[in-house]
């Protein structure tokens, strides 16, 4: 009897301990997983943010009426949560780029109307 | 009194049962979001590719203008610049990758401009599958 007892014991050990390690290997995936698809969707919207920006700009060429038609004040920042994009003026053109918190995700250049 | 016992190794087999069901679940979460990230990392290098290529078009363009606003020809102004003329605007290339081109176009007397993506590669059509095509 003890020892029948001993061993469902044991076996029970066994089995929570590979449940256990199985949970725990399967978080541990599931949390990578989540992390790559909000990196992804991060990336996705950061670059239609920045590729609209920066069309913008190609058609008007002022950085303060992209900052309006983006849907900020006329400010080089645009707050668009959980995204921040800046939009800053150089001697050739506009440089956009699309943060989340203090991570820049996305950035790029645009040279502004030929002449 | 009849006691109710569950079949001997039921819990073993419920056991492995649910392993197996982490193991797949978690592992197709992970490939379905690793395609998802390469898809959108594809899709921002296209971006950026794109807007890069327009970038370098443009920078020729205003080379060549401010050539021609000094007195060079429409052709001289584009060749020297690293374009070419084609008897009413100039043209200005800049490949973005093997099968992409970004081109621009511009009237030096209007300022007006364009730009398009001209597929560069070779189409090879599909012969593997046996399509019905009317005949």
């Amino acid at each position: 009897m003890r020892r029948g007892l001993d061993t469902f014991l044991t076996e029970s050990l066994i089995m929570t301990a590979v449940l256990a390690i199985a949970a725990a290997l399967s978080l541990s995936v599931f949390m990578k997983a989540g992390q790559m698809r909000r990196r992804a969707e991060d990336l996705s919207a950061c670059s239609s943010l920045v590729y609209s920006a920066v069309q913008c700009y190609d058609a008007c060429g002022d950085i303060k009426q992209v900052s309006r038609l983006m849907g900020g004040d006329g400010g080089e920042n645009i707050e668009l949560a959980p995204y921040t994009l800046l939009l800053k003026q150089d001697g050739e053109g506009m440089t956009a780029e699309a943060y989340r918190g203090d991570e820049m995700v996305f950035s790029a250049a645009a040279k502004g109307v030929i002449g | 009194m009849k006691r109710n016992i569950l079949p001997p190794g039921i819990i073993s087999l419920a056991v492995v049962f649910v392993c197996l069901c982490l193991t797949v679940l978690s592992l197709l979460c992970y490939t379905s979001a690793k395609s998802e990230l390469s898809l959108a990392e594809a899709s921002a290098a296209n971006k950026k590719k794109v807007l890069e290529g327009s970038f370098m078009c443009r920078g020729l363009a205003d080379t060549a203008m401010a050539l021609y606003n000094e007195g060079y020809s429409p052709e001289q102004a584009a060749e020297s610049a690293g374009g070419s003329w084609n008897g009413e605007e100039m043209v200005f290339e800049w490949g973005i990758d093997e099968n992409r081109v970004m081109v621009l176009t511009l009237d030096p007397q209007s300022g007006k401009s364009a730009e398009y993506l001209r597929y560069v590669g070779t189409w090879t059509p599909d012969t593997g599958l046996e399509v019905w095509d009317g005949q």
